[in-house]
């Protein structure tokens, strides 16, 4: 394969700082500055992310691990049309600490060893990002449609995506049916994609 | 399924909620179903800004000198061919088709170089069967043996020349139906230190995952044998084969993860 030539990171003349965007593209290339720049900027956000899934840190930094050599290996196929940078990374990051999780679950029951979990306080304080400072309108959209869902929804909705719980295990904290579950989580997904997509 | 449904079922992909099996099924409709795929990566994209809403965690120092560690062993750059990472071996060839014109060319091109080829092999190296018992090395999984390879085909074997982008003939396969069975010349290509050649077949018909045929060894010539589940009527005229890299010991869960180097199509040796 011929070696191609790296461009320089920054891409945005109206700005002195790079975009994630620009980093991204410049990695897709090889440039190895650019991706660590973009590990900088990103590494403690998606960090964040894995630990809140994996309640241990030595999991959450090998899968923080395993996501940041996949961004660096399929750049090249990243694409502008599936959402900014972080999004696509969110996304990688995401799947890469469910399937630790799942697979982790098939070997024992999590139930039993949340015990040792070091932030396992976390896992029941239950998020609320309404009491987040609202960063991105994105976040600020989706918010406002969370509202729309009723409360125990919401919660179904937070627990799946913050602490990668199975609807089963949502079922367990709330101890209710996980027929519930799932139609409670199938309404407030059908509920969320009308509110975002038709407002 | 309904159209709805799908669209749900993909929500509770990219949440999560999903247990191992289920995720497992999802994941494989993922791969294999472009459209399912798109309405998953909506989803990904509806759902995104609750993580960016997380307080930020630094991660130890020492997580970026792991990762710069494994990018200097694993070469230096990400995917050279550009390639579409994400989906099945079909689906990327199908993309791959479809943004590159060239890739059109290319496989005119390989067509006629095949044959060229093969002609040229046949000449200096005898027909391909039987097979004698040098460089015989079996898939790891459901592998026949081929020794002896006394078994002379009544089938004609089939070639196929796989060629980068950059137009370069990296492997030359010739295929018989019955036996099952593979050669694969190495035409000077090598996977870099830790990654591994895998050959897949894509059926043709549109929508049905890509076979894996095994991790191509090292040796300039190499014997896969083939289940015969992976053959029966999937090596027809025009059947693509294609190369992609993996990690060392082949993709994960039999989904090819790398990118596709290498691809041509299989075409009748000696018609």
């Amino acid at each position: 394969m011929p070696p191609m030539s790296p461009k320089p990171p920054n891409a945005d003349p109206a700005s002195d700082k790079p975009t994630l965007d620009s980093l991204l593209r410049a990695a897709a290339n090889g440039d190895r500055e650019a991706f660590r720049a973009l590990y900088e900027a990103t590494s403690a956000q998606l960090f964040a992310v894995a630990l809140r899934i994996l309640k241990r840190r030595a999991l959450a930094e090998e899968v923080l691990q395993d996501a940041y050599l996949r961004i660096w290996q399929r750049a090249g196929s990243y694409r502008r049309a599936y959402g900014a940078p972080m999004t696509w990374m969110v996304a990688i990051v995401r799947n890469g600490a469910i399937d630790v999780l799942r697979r982790r679950q098939d070997h024992a029951e999590r139930r039993g060893q949340d015990g040792g979990d070091e932030m396992a306080a976390l896992a029941d304080a239950g998020p609320d990002p309404f009491a987040l400072t609202v960063q991105s309108q994105a976040l600020a959209a989706l918010l406002a449609c969370l509202e729309r869902v009723s409360e125990k929804e919401r919660r179904c909705v937070l627990m799946a995506y913050y602490d990668g719980y199975t609807h089963s295990e949502i079922a367990g904290r709330m101890a209710e049916p996980v027929g519930t579950i799932k139609s409670r989580i199938h309404r407030a997904l059908a509920r969320i994609r009308d509110c975002l997509d038709h407002g | 399924m309904a159209e709805r449904d799908r669209d749900i079922w993909a929500g509770e992909l990219a949440l999560g909620p999903l247990d191992g099996d289920e995720r497992r099924a999802a994941e494989a409709l993922r791969a294999r179903d472009r459209e399912f795929a798109h309405l998953v990566e909506l989803w990904e994209r509806r759902l995104a800004p609750l993580g960016e809403a997380l307080e930020p965690v630094a991660p130890p120092d020492t997580l970026w000198e792991r990762i710069g560690a494994v990018l200097a062993r694993n070469g230096d750059r990400p995917q050279s061919t550009k390639v579409a990472q994400d989906g099945d071996v079909a689906a990327r060839l199908a993309e791959l088709a479809r943004r590159e014109r060239l890739w059109r060319r290319m496989s005119l091109a390989s067509a006629a170089l095949t044959i060229a080829l093969a002609v040229l092999v046949f000449a200096t190296i005898g027909p391909p069967w039987p097979f004698g018992q040098g460089g015989v090395r079996p898939r790891s999984i459901g592998s026949e043996q081929t020794a002896g390879g006394s078994h002379i085909s009544d089938h004609r074997p089939y070639v196929a020349l796989l060629m980068g982008k950059d137009g370069r003939p990296a492997y030359l396969i010739t295929v018989t139906v019955d036996p099952p069975r593979m050669r694969v010349r190495n035409l000077g290509t090598r996977p870099p230190p830790k990654m591994a050649h895998e050959l897949w077949l894509v059926p043709k018909e549109k929508g049905q995952p890509a076979l894996t045929l095994g991790i191509i060894g090292p040796k300039r010539e190499d014997v896969l044998a083939m289940p015969r589940d992976r053959m029966p009527d999937k090596i027809t005229p025009g059947t693509q084969l294609a190369v992609s890299l993996e990690p060392e010991g082949g993709a994960p869960s039999g989904r090819s993860m790398g990118p596709i180097l290498f691809a041509g199509e299989l075409l009748p040796a000696m018609p």
